[in-house]
Order: C-alpha cells, then sequence, then structure tokens
C-alpha cells in the first residue's frame, strides 16, 4: 500500500519585490525559482524512506508541501490516500522539522503536553503518553521539569522526535533528523528509526548524512536541483557485485609482492603490512595461496561494495548539461 | 475548542515572558498611583483627576500591550519556525489564528484587571481620607479622652494606614465583582468596554501581523487606532469640506478625493469612540444625557454588538490571508 | 592585570574631567531659574488652540484637560492675575473647555479668575455661558452668571437672564428660586416674585420649618407691599399730571385710573386662604409668633373663602395648592390698596412739594411713616435738651433752638406744638409719641 505519493509536485518561489539579499536590498521584478520540479515519489507501507539529496536539491521543500507549511504551485499529493491538509490524516502523522526550535519557556513536560492538547489527546492519554515518550528517546530524568532553554542540542532533537510520537503515528516524517548531532546522537536516533520500523511505522525522512541512511533506509530517492534523480531499493541501486577486495598481509616475500602489484589497482607498503585492491577476483586468490605457502600472516580481507555515497556522487555529478538547464532556469523562470 | 485554548494558553505564557510588558505595566501603575500626589494640587475634582488618568492609562497601556506585544506573537512563531510543528498537527489554520488573538486578548485583560486593581484602591484609600469623620475614624480612643490611647498616638496612626491600605486594597478586589461605592460607580462599565475597543485593536494587531513585519504591524495597529479614535473628527472634516465648497455637487478637484476618503475610510475604521465610556463615568450620566458634543452615540447592547461582530470580521479576514500563506 | 588598572584610572580620570564642568554648568542654569519669573506662559496660548489638541490627545482628550487645568491652577496660585494680560488666560481656559466640555469647574474658575481678578466681568461671562450651554443641567454656571451679571456689573437684564436659565435646572436647590425671584421683583415682575414666594411659603408649613416660614413671609409682604406702591406712584402720576398740583390725602389717589380694577394681592386675604386651607387639612397654617406687622384677615374674611374642593381632597400637604392659592388671591380691586402690614397707606406730607425728595419716599405705610416720624421727633427733642443746656432754660421758641423757622409740615397733616413752658415738642396726629 502506498503511503505517500506525489504527483508532478512543483513549487516555485516567487521572490519578494523588495527583499534583503547578502545584505544588499535587492528589487526583483516577476523573479522566481524552481524549487521542486514534477516530483513524482511513492513511499510504501512500513518501510524507511529516505529523501536524500544535496543542500538546496528540494528535500525540505518536499516535506513543507506535503506537511502543509508550503502550498505546491502545480501538482498534487496525497497521504494515505487523502489529500493534503486533511485533519483526519494530519491526526496520524508525526513530524519533526529540521533545526527545529521549540517555545524555550516551556518545560520538557510542557511542551509535549501543549503538543499533546494539539492532537486532541485527553488529559490521562497525554499524561501516559508523555512518560513513555521521555522513556523511548532516552531522555535523561531531570528532562520534563527543565526549561527547553537549558536542553542541550540532541536532547532538543530528541524531545522533538518524542512531539513527533506523541499521537502514536502511522507515518513518521523526519526532516534531517540527525543533523548538528554527534555520532552517539546519530546513532541513537537511527535506533529509534529502526524501533518504528519494528512497530510497523513508516518513516520518511530526509537527510544528506547518507552513511547513516544507507544503513537504515529500505527505500531512497535522490533529487538534485529540484528534480527526482533516482528512486528505488538501496539494494537494487547499489550493485549487489563486490566492487573490489581490499587485502592486507604482513611477513610476504618481496618478490611475491613484486608479482602481486601488477595486478592490484591500489598498493601501498607499510612498515609492517602491504596493502593491496584488486578488482579482479584471480589475485586475490593468488595472494591468499601465496600467504599459505610462505606462512604469512593475513591482516584482513575485506570484499568492497559500492557506497550510497558513491553512488550519490556518481548520480549528483551525472548530468552536468541538465544542471546547467535547470540552473539558467532558476535565475529567470518567468516562463516556468 | 481546547485546542484554541492550548494554543491561548501558550501565547498568554510567551506574552508574560515580555519584558516589554512588564515596563508598561509597571509605567501604568505608576502613573496611577502618582495622578493621587498629582491630584492633590488641583483645588476643585481631585478624584476627577485621578480617575480620568487612571483610566485613561488602563485603555492607553491595553493599546501599547496590544502593539508591543501583539505584533511579535505570530512572528515569533514564524521566524522560530515552531509554526511548522503547529501546523502539521490537525488543527486549522484559523485555529492558530483564534489562540493568539485570545492569548493576546488574555494578556491584555490581566494587565487591565491589575491596573484597575490599583486605581479602585488608590481611590477607596482617598475616599476615607477625605471622609468627614475621618478624626473619629482615626482617633476613637483619643476622641474619647482615653490618656493611654493618646500615649500610642504614633502607633495608633501608623496602624490605620495599614488597616486603610488593606481595607482598600479587599475592595478594590471586590469593584472587579460587582461591589461599588459612589466614589467607583461606573467605572467597571468604562474599564469593559475599554477592554470591547482594545480586543478590535488586538485583532488588528493579529490581522497585520499575519502578512507583515512586527515594525509595520506595528505602525499599521498604530495608524488604525489614531484613526479610529478620530474617526467622528474625519466625517465632520468631509462635512465642512462639503459645507465650504457650497454643497456636495460643487465639490471640485482634489476636494472630492479628500471627501470620498474621509467619509469611506471611517466606513472600514473601527469607530473606537463608540468604547469611550470615560467621560460619562467621570461626568455622571446626568451632564452627559444630552446628544454630547465628543460622547458616544451608540447605546451600550448595540456598542457591544458593534465590538464583537467587528472583531469576529478582522479575524476571519486574518485567519483567510493565514490560510493562504507560505511558511518559509 | 596592571594594564586594566591604568585604563580603568584613566577612564575615571576622563569621566571626571567630562562631568565635573558638565554639572557646573547645570549648577549656574539653576541658579538662574530663580533670577527669572517664575512662569512663562507663551506656549500654545496664543489663540484658541482647543480644537487642535483635542485632535492631537486622540480620546484622551480629558487628561490634556486635567493637565491644563492643573496648569492653570498652579499658574494663576503662583501669582494671582497682577500684572498679567487676561488673554493668555482667557485662551487656557477656553482650551480646557475645548477639550473637556463638561468640566464645571473650568467655567466656575475661569470665570472667577479672568472677571473677579482680572476685572474682564465680560469676557468671565462669556466663558460661563459657552459652560451654560455646554453642561445643561448643571444649574451651578448660570447662577454664577446671575450673580456676576447683577454684583459686579449691575446689569439686571441680563441678571434676570441668567437667573430664568439658572430655575430650569434639574439640580438647583431649593434657595436659587427665591434668589431669582428676588431679582424679577427688583425688575417689577411682581407677580413671579409674588408666586416664588407663596409656594415657599406652602413648602415652609410643610415642612414646619418655622424660620422658612418667616423668611417667606416677610417676602411676601414685601412683594405685595411692591406691587401695591407701584400701582400708587402711577396714580400718583395721574393724579399730578391731572391736577398740575401734589394730592393733600392719599384718598384722593383712589379715583384714579391706575387703580381702577387692578389685581393687588391683599395680604389679609392670602393670610386667610392659608389658614382655610390649612384648617381644612388640620394644620395649624401660619406659626402664631409670625403674626404681628401683617396684616391678618377678620373671621368674616375667612369664612368668605370659597375652598376649591378638587384641590383639597386627599390632600395633606400645601404645597400643591399652590396654584389655587395664588389664582384666589388675585383679586381685582379698586381703590387705595391694602398695606400688607396692617396699617394703611399714607402720603408723607412733610416731603411733598420737594423737588429734591425721591418720588417713592412720598407714599409709605402708615407705620412706617409713624416711625419716620418719631425719628423726627427725637431729633427736635435732642436739639431742644442740647439747647436748655445751653441757656439754663427751656428755649422760647423753635428759633431759638434752630435759629431759623421750623416749617416742617407734620407728615401725616397735623400740626407740631412747642410748649415753651414744659419744653414739650409733640405731634398733634399722636400726641403720645
Amino acid at each position: 500500500m502506498i503511503v505517500i505519493e506525489t504527483k508532478r509536485l512543483t513549487k516555485v518561489y516567487t521572490h519578494d519585490f523588495i527583499d534583503v539579499e547578502h545584505g544588499r536590498l535587492r528589487f526583483n521584478f516577476m523573479r522566481k525559482t524552481v524549487a521542486l520540479d514534477s516530483l513524482d515519489l511513492e513511499v510504501r507501507e512500513g518501510e524507511i524512506f529516505g529523501l536524500l539529496g544535496p543542500n538546496g536539491a528540494g528535500k525540505s521543500t518536499t516535506i513543507k508541501i506535503l506537511m502543509g507549511i508550503l502550498f505546491p504551485s502545480s501538482g498534487s499529493a496525497s497521504i494515505m490516500g487523502k489529500p493534503l491538509g486533511d485533519k483526519s490524516v494530519k491526526a496520524s502523522i508525526g513530524f519533526l522539522p529540521e533545526n527545529a526550535n521549540f517555545y524555550d519557556y516551556l518545560k520538557g513536560e510542557e511542551f509535549l503536553d501543549y503538543y499533546g492538547t494539539l492532537y486532541g489527546l485527553g488529559k490521562a492519554a497525554r499524561r501516559k503518553r508523555i512518560d513513555e515518550l521521555f522513556e523511548l528517546v532516552s531522555l535523561p530524568p531531570h528532562a520534563p521539569n527543565l526549561p527547553l532553554k537549558g536542553y542541550s542540542k540532541g536532547m532538543l532533537q530528541r524531545i522533538g522526535v518524542a512531539q513527533a510520537l506523541l499521537n502514536d503515528p502511522q507515518v513518521v516524517v523526519l526532516d534531517e533528523p540527525q543533523s548538528g548531532l554527534d555520532p552517539l546522537g546519530r546513532k541513537e536516533i537511527r535506533d529509534i528509526i529502526l524501533k518504528l520500523k519494528e512497530n510497523g511505522k513508516t518513516v520518511f525522512f530526509s537527510s544528506h548524512i547518507l552513511s547513516d541512511a544507507e544503513l537504515i533506509c529500505d527505500r531512497v530517492a535522490i533529487l538534485n536541483r529540484g528534480k527526482l534523480s533516482t528512486m528505488g531499493d538501496l539494494d537494487t541501486l547499489l550493485s549487489s557485485t563486490i566492487k573490489d577486495w581490499e587485502v592486507i598481509v604482513s611477513g610476504m616475500s618481496a618478490e611475491s609482492v613484486a608479482e602481486l602489484r601488477p595486478h592490484a589497482i591500489k598498493f601501498l607498503e607499510r612498515e609492517r603490512d602491504v596493502l593491496f585492491v584488486f578488482d579482479k577476483e584471480e589475485p586475490v586468490r593468488d595472494t591468499l595461496r601465496r600467504v599459505v605457502e610462505q606462512n604469512a600472516t593475513l591482516v584482513s580481507l575485506s570484499p568492497r561494495r559500492e557506497t550510497l555515497e558513491e553512488y550519490f556522487i556518481r548520480e549528483v555529478s551525472k548530468k552536468p548539461a541538465q544542471e546547467a538547464k535547470t540552473d539558467s532556469k532558476s535565475r529567470s523562470a518567468a516562463n516556468v | 475548542m481546547f485546542k484554541v485554548l492550548a494554543i491561548s494558553l501558550n501565547t498568554f505564557k510567551e506574552a508574560v515572558r515580555n519584558k516589554v510588558l512588564y515596563f508598561l505595566l509597571i509605567f501604568a501603575i505608576l502613573i496611577i498611583v502618582f495622578s493621587s500626589f498629582i491630584s492633590d494640587l488641583s483645588i476643585a475634582a481631585p478624584d476627577r483627576l485621578i480617575k480620568d488618568l487612571g483610566l485613561a492609562s488602563i485603555d492607553f497601556f491595553g493599546f501599547l500591550i496590544a502593539v508591543f506585544v501583539g505584533v511579535y506573537l505570530v512572528y515569533n512563531e514564524l521566524d522560530k519556525k515552531t509554526i511548522y510543528t503547529i501546523v502539521s498537527k490537525p488543527i486549522d489554520r484559523y485555529q492558530f489564528i483564534l489562540g493568539k488573538y485570545f492569548g493576546l486578548l488574555i494578556t491584555i485583560l490581566v494587565n487591565m484587571v491589575i491596573m484597575s486593581i490599583f486605581l479602585f484602591a488608590v481611590l477607596y484609600w482617598r475616599e476615607t481620607f477625605a471622609s468627614d469623620k475621618l478624626s473619629n475614624l482615626l482617633y476613637p480612643e483619643v476622641s474619647s479622652g482615653k490618656r493611654e490611647a493618646i500615649a500610642n498616638l504614633q502607633l495608633h496612626y501608623y496602624w490605620f494606614h495599614v488597616q486603610t491600605f488593606f481595607i482598600a486594597i479587599g475592595k478594590a478586589v471586590a469593584t472587579l465583582f460587582g461591589y461599588s461605592e459612589a466614589v467607583t460607580a461606573g467605572l467597571l462599565r468604562v474599564i469593559a468596554f475599554s477592554a470591547l475597543g482594545l480586543s478590535i485593536i488586538t485583532a488588528f494587531a493579529i490581522f497585520y501581523s499575519t502578512f507583515s513585519t512586527p515594525t509595520l504591524s506595528a505602525v499599521f495597529t498604530s495608524l488604525t487606532f489614531v484613526i479610529g479614535s478620530l474617526s467622528e473628527d474625519i466625517v465632520r472634516y468631509a462635512e465642512k469640506l462639503a459645507e465650504k465648497a457650497g454643497g456636495l455637487a460643487a465639490l471640485a478637484g482634489a476636494d472630492v478625493l479628500k471627501y470620498n476618503f474621509a467619509t469611506w475610510a471611517v466606513q472600514i475604521v473601527p469607530n473606537l469612540a463608540y468604547f469611550d465610556k470615560r467621560a460619562e463615568a467621570i461626568h455622571g450620566p446626568a451632564a452627559m444625557e444630552v446628544p454630547a458634543i465628543l460622547g458616544p452615540t451608540l447605546s451600550d447592547p448595540w456598542a457591544v454588538a458593534y465590538g464583537l461582530l467587528y472583531t469576529a470580521g478582522i479575524l476571519c479576514l486574518a485567519s483567510l490571508i493565514f490560510n493562504r500563506r507560505n511558511f518559509k | 592585570m596592571k594594564r586594566g588598572l591604568i585604563t580603568n584610572i584613566i577612564l575615571f580620570l576622563l569621566f571626571a574631567a567630562f562631568f565635573t564642568p558638565a554639572v557646573l554648568i547645570q549648577r549656574r542654569g539653576l541658579e538662574n531659574v530663580l533670577k527669572n519669573p517664575p512662569f512663562q506662559e507663551t506656549w500654545l496660548l496664543s489663540s484658541r488652540s482647543g480644537p487642535m489638541l483635542r485632535l492631537m490627545s486622540l480620546r484622551y482628550d480629558m487628561v490634556a484637560a486635567d493637565f491644563l487645568w492643573l496648569r492653570a491652577i498652579q499658574s494663576f496660585g503662583g501669582r494671582g492675575m497682577t500684572n498679567r494680560d487676561w488673554k493668555p488666560v482667557y485662551n487656557m481656559f477656553d482650551t480646557i473647555t475645548e477639550l473637556d466640555p463638561y468640566f464645571e469647574q473650568a467655567y466656575t474658575f475661569g470665570n472667577l479668575v479672568i472677571g473677579d481678578e482680572g476685572g474682564q466681568q465680560t469676557e468671565g461671562l462669556k466663558l460661563l455661558r459657552k459652560g451654560m450651554f455646554n453642561l445643561i443641567r448643571q444649574y451651578r454656571i448660570p447662577f454664577e452668571g446671575m450673580y456676576v451679571a447683577q454684583w459686579s456689573l449691575r446689569n439686571l437684564d441680563m441678571a434676570r437672564w441668567f437667573g430664568r436659565m439658572t430655575v430650569k435646572r434639574p439640580d438647583m436647590p431649593d434657595w436659587v428660586p427665591r434668589v431669582v425671584a428676588y431679582l424679577e421683583v427688583q425688575a417689577g415682575e411682581f407677580f413671579i416674585g409674588y408666586r416664588q414666594f407663596l409656594s415657599n411659603l406652602l413648602q415652609a408649613i410643610d415642612a414646619e420649618d418655622v424660620a422658612l416660614q418667616g423668611i417667606a413671609l416677610n417676602k411676601v409682604r414685601e412683594t405685595i407691599d411692591k406691587l401695591n406702591m407701584f400701582h400708587l406712584m402711577q396714580a400718583y402720576d395721574e393724579y399730578t399730571t391731572a391736577t398740575g398740583a401734589p394730592p393733600g390725602r392719599i384718598e384722593d389717589l383712589a379715583g384714579m385710573p391706575a387703580l381702577q380694577n387692578v389685581e393687588m394681592p391683599r395680604m389679609s386675604q392670602v393670610m386667610a386662604l392659608i389658614q382655610k386651607y390649612a384648617r381644612a387639612q388640620g394644620k395649624q397654617g401660619v406659626y402664631e409668633g409670625w403674626k404681628d406687622g401683617i396684616a391678618m384677615p377678620t373671621p368674616d374674611q375667612i369664612a368668605a373663602v370659597e375652598l376649591v374642593t378638587t384641590a383639597t381632597e386627599g390632600q395633606t400637604r400645601m404645597l400643591p395648592l399652590e396654584g389655587v392659592i395664588f389664582q384666589q388671591s388675585l383679586d381685582k380691586r379698586t381703590g387705595i390698596p391694602e398695606e400688607p402690614h396692617g396699617t394703611r397707606y399714607v402720603l408723607n406730607l412733610s416731603k411733598i412739594g420737594y423737588p429734591w425728595v425721591q418720588k417713592d419716599e412720598l407714599i409709605l405705610s402708615a407705620a412706617k411713616l409713624q416711625e419716620d416720624l418719631a425719628g423726627l421727633l427725637k431729633g427736635v427733642r435732642d436739639a431742644i435738651a442740647e439747647r436748655k443746656k445751653e441757656l439754663g432754660r427751656n428755649p422760647r421758641d423753635l428759633h431759638e433752638v434752630f435759629y431759623t423757622d421750623f416749617n416742617t409740615t407734620e407728615p401725616f397733616g397735623g400740626k407740631f406744638n412747642y410748649d415753651p413752658t414744659t419744653g414739650n415738642f409733640t405731634s398733634s396726629t399722636f400726641p403720645k409719641l
């Protein structure tokens, strides 16, 4: 079942007539920027969907349109089969915006209570849910009575996630949930997302931290300059074959090393060991055989697949011509 | 409904943390308290001065709060992007606007109540000392000639002041619930109407801030207040223009524009004169019974209906604009 | 650390260097304040700035009025109207009352300052007139106008106009109509006065206020007296025009047209009416002690009074009967009117024929004339006694006392008798006086 679907979703920003840009007053006449260009997305139930792309690719715009913060210029989108802005749908969605700011004068508990009321939860339900959530996002025990002003960045992000889960949503939308967090914080967010998936929720999130996305996503879409570049299963996208092998050995004879060296695409001789990178299986077998024969030590052997990052960079830098076109469009797009 | 209430309360919490609010409140209270001393300079009608200054302060500082606190309320949500999470919740945008509006209104009302308590307390306090029976009140034992009472005169004097102070405060609080003496008769009505007028100004503050920056909103709100205060004068001005030219038909050139602008502007801008009952309360209804030169011309129920309808209208407009708004 | 200290010291020295001269300059300015006159009232008092100020003060015009009011008081208290042009002060009060048209005290105090202190009564009245039409329910302002017109300007007609404005005001105290009625009587509107005092009398009877009864009774009597005198004077003029000579007796005037069939309330009739109606309500009526010096009705006269039954029915107060009593007391009469003190009108013969004598001194009540006669007798007797001391004996005749002929006519038309042997000086009309 498709939970989130967008059809030819387009957003064109019209600049204010008088604008301050880079500290300078600027007059714009019909100046428009295409932030999102005919986006078609599908997010299926129960999956973790990553919306990826470089800065300014239109990730946030997409999410804002889905959340009713922005209105699309053209195209349409639906969540759980209903058009945008439907209150019953909103009631079963959780949302964490990018770099979320909250009311810093409220205490953690008051804050969640306030948002719980906005979800229309009863007093007892709120009480129960808030306790659960503090535990789920593993905030320290003094957090409920601490004003948000006193929260660290990580705590804020966690309470942000908590507010998105207040209504026990079917779909959780997270905009850059890991930005600005330390590795430990990022891991915690990852764990929460996985836990949500375990509970059968659909998670839709945007990120530019690709290694994290790679770890948890079922499917991804890559946006670039407002256009959908790729969408599909992570496994399908990243070729399943092994790209190369990295072999580290020590105690191998100099002769063997010299023999193997021409086969390696990368070679590094270090004080104690030697590193080969082979792109074929043949020399790897050869190396292993020589290790056994010479009684040398195999320090490590790792077959390497293509990372999302590499794929991403390949994708993004693939179409320079098209990019140039998009760029000129964004400069003066009165005809869009 | 609970959602609107929750937003209102949160707005109130936010507004209460605004330092400007406290400066305004303290300043207003200082004016009210010091008007008591100033009024001693007057040879006649000292109460008039306190009431007048006090009621005007309550009204004007209510307006200042609406402007200086109100125009930031919506802006802050947009600026800090808290609006993102609010909009994604299952609420309508008009509920947000209503919540913001009522939050601001609650803030203003609470401040008005505090100022009123001070005004009433000052009046009651003075009333005690203005009374003819003061010497009896102050020195009952002294006038009866008890020796130990005379010895404790100083103490007795201070004790009397303390007593009077607390009685005045108590009466002032009771006045909010309908208690009244000659000195405070009718004042509650004035303040209630002031609040009604301010509810319109508050709606305007919220309305303007749905589509412009705080500074511009403050300017717009102030202008609305000024024009609204002068509505009746503007009407007279238009009339004078026509009179000068010798009839409507004889108006020519720029005067036609001026006339049309003046007559049409006052149709749209609220007429705050309807909510100004200060003169009535201070001069007494008897003085104002005749068609007044300055006074309001709308009966109470009509004025209330007018205020509520106007407020509702402006809030609808604000919601309409907010509904169509993109938040960048 | 050391560097910071040096910076601080330098900053402190700089502070001292800047601040000290500033304070010194300020001090000099403060010293100069005392040399200047206390108030410089040039701001916004040059013309009528009220309407403009009212616009500028938005709907807080009353506050603006209050502050101007305080300023006016301080300014006036500072040095009164001495050495000051009244115009700016007038403008100030005009502005205050423009800002707050219902500020009663501003009108009255402004009038006091400009009219009484500044001597510009007409300007003060202008202020009062403005207030009178703004505050149409308060008696205070027209009353002050009446006061100024009558006692400062001596303009009876203007005072009466203000008076009529005053009595229309609902909050007027009950003594105001008496003052106004007094002015009306002064101006010859006797019936307005008469009716007002009559109603006061009835009110006093209702309230059982003896003192007020006395005052009202006196006023009624006085008014009737004045009305009678008015007719008598007219008759006197008619007589002298017709005959070319002054009348010899008061009865000579009875046939004059001015005394034919005119409405002249009689004191005795008024008393009869009051007594009869009061008795009908089971009341005492007029207080016994006040009945001296009043023309009292005969029992027949009381009996002759017809009670207007519809007016008396169910009444327990006299005041509602005011109109009835007033109407019933207005009987048309011919001849010499009844003297309300209970005596009669006479001619003062000792004054008739002297051109310098005021006309209204010629006719008066017998009682009053008797007092005059007594005074005259006493004067002559004192003179005789003085002369007797000098001579050591009774003067032979009055010529020896006055060094001239004593040819004063006896006021009642009788004769003065001097007896040189006893030294007695008497009048033939009242030998025992």
